[in-house]
């Protein structure tokens, strides 16, 4: 059985547990068994003034507790605290001075019992509250999916890229990659030419763990004035790479 | 079951935004590499150079240059030891084009070359020249410096 008091906060009795009726998590205010009986029968009895010794009686006594006036004022003051945390604008529990205390005609009380209807109609309302929820967990996780996809296709991870040269030919024990693309076996073989020519110039010896990279601009494989670079990289300790460079040539 | 679908939804937005900050391209660089050019202007060899070059690029957006070399020209040879500093900025998104503006130039004692030599064929240490620089990694970690005349030299890291 539970009440929704003041269309708002719902009571289970059972499990001595308040909670805000639209509140879609699995958290509730669980009541001590003492605040529990008090409230219950504080509600049970709405629309009279109970006196203090009756409180002491039915909420203490009947249950072999022995109670005071000042532990159920401490109770009572404990209880309007906690229901003032979930209906902050009213004031649930009303003094009477010299008579008693009772539950306000002011709060709606509505009393449920746990049959079927019931619980459909209060998971039927729990569902709904979390069901939009979800859906924004669910698109933001959609969507964050959907942006991290898109930008590892979209960037490239090094701000330097990485180029492959391509093979050109041996020249004794290195290889020659040229840097450009070669388009036919004509341009190819005067990339070689100019490969030799600068090797020769300059008589660079070619070590174990050394390559060469070509690059002969449009103007030079045509025979008109155009840039030539070669470099001559060793991967020996210390690694070092000269680059040959000739402009207009 | 709220709590876990917060922490699981804080978690994946954490990691989408680690991979965010690790895969998007940054602007700046950090780079430290040497290289020796050797470098001829004309068939007829009329001005040469033979410097060895400290490059620094740093992640501030900022970076320097020392070159040290001898630079020929007709008969006469020249004593090169300079730095210059300069300021760099990524062009393009997709690859590696950055914009070099020299800023400054500091020249050593022993310095003597003309400053109409490096006008006309050293203008990428001429403070004012703005130049076009593609850098590339190649397979053995060396890094290939291109300008839009092409490949200019490799820079051995």
């Amino acid at each position: 059985m539970y009440y929704v008091i003041d269309n708002s906060l719902l009571y289970i009795i059972d499990a001595g547990t308040l909670k805000l009726k639209n509140d879609s998590s699995d958290e509730s205010y669980k009541l001590t068994p003492i605040l529990n009986r008090l409230l219950v029968y504080i509600i049970e009895n709405r629309g009279r003034v109970i006196q203090k010794d009756e409180f002491l009686r039915e909420v203490w006594e009947k249950y072999g507790i022995e109670g005071s006036v000042n532990t159920l004022t401490q109770y009572l003051s404990n209880l309007r605290r906690i229901l003032r945390d979930f209906i902050p604008e009213k004031e649930c529990i009303v003094t009477y001075p010299r008579q008693g205390y009772a539950f306000s005609s002011e709060i709606m009380v509505e009393e449920f019992r746990n049959n079927e209807k019931d619980i459909e109609h209060c998971s039927e309302k729990i569902i709904t509250s979390k069901l939009p929820i979800l859906k924004i967990v669910l698109s933001i996780i959609l969507l964050t999916l959907v942006t991290s996809i898109g930008l590892y296709f979209n960037f490239n991870r090094y701000t330097i890229s990485e180029l492959t040269p391509s093979f050109l030919y041996q020249h004794e024990n290195c290889n020659v990659y040229t840097l450009v693309k070669l388009d036919s076996n004509i341009i190819r073989e005067t990339n070689i030419r100019y490969a030799e020519k600068i090797i020769e110039k300059h008589n660079i010896k070619c070590s174990s763990n050394s390559s060469f990279y070509l690059s002969v601009n449009r103007g030079a494989e045509h025979g008109i004035s155009g840039n030539v670079m070669l470099a001559h990289c060793t991967d020996d300790n210390p690694k070092a790479c000269v680059s040959y460079q000739y402009s207009r040539w | 079951m709220k709590k876990i679908i917060i922490v699981l939804t804080i978690s994946f937005m954490a990691l989408a935004g680690f991979a965010f900050v690790y895969f998007i391209p940054k602007d700046t660089i950090e780079l430290n590499c040497t290289a020796t050019l050797i470098h001829y202007e004309n068939r007829e060899d009329l001005f040469s150079h033979t410097s060895q070059l400290n490059i620094h690029f740093k992640k501030d957006g900022f970076g320097y240059m020392l070159i040290n070399g001898n630079v020929y020209n007709k008969e006469n040879r020249y004593i090169l030891s300079r730095s210059t500093q300069f300021k760099y900025k990524r062009q393009t998104k997709h690859d590696s084009y950055y914009t070099v503006t020299v800023l400054s130039e500091r020249k050593s004692g022993l310095d003597n070359v003309p400053d109409e030599l490096t006008q006309t064929y050293m203008s990428f240490i001429v403070p004012g020249t703005e130049r076009f620089l593609k850098l590339d990694y190649l397979p053995n970690d060396d890094v290939l410096f291109t300008t839009i005349l092409g490949p200019f030299f490799v820079c051995d890291i």
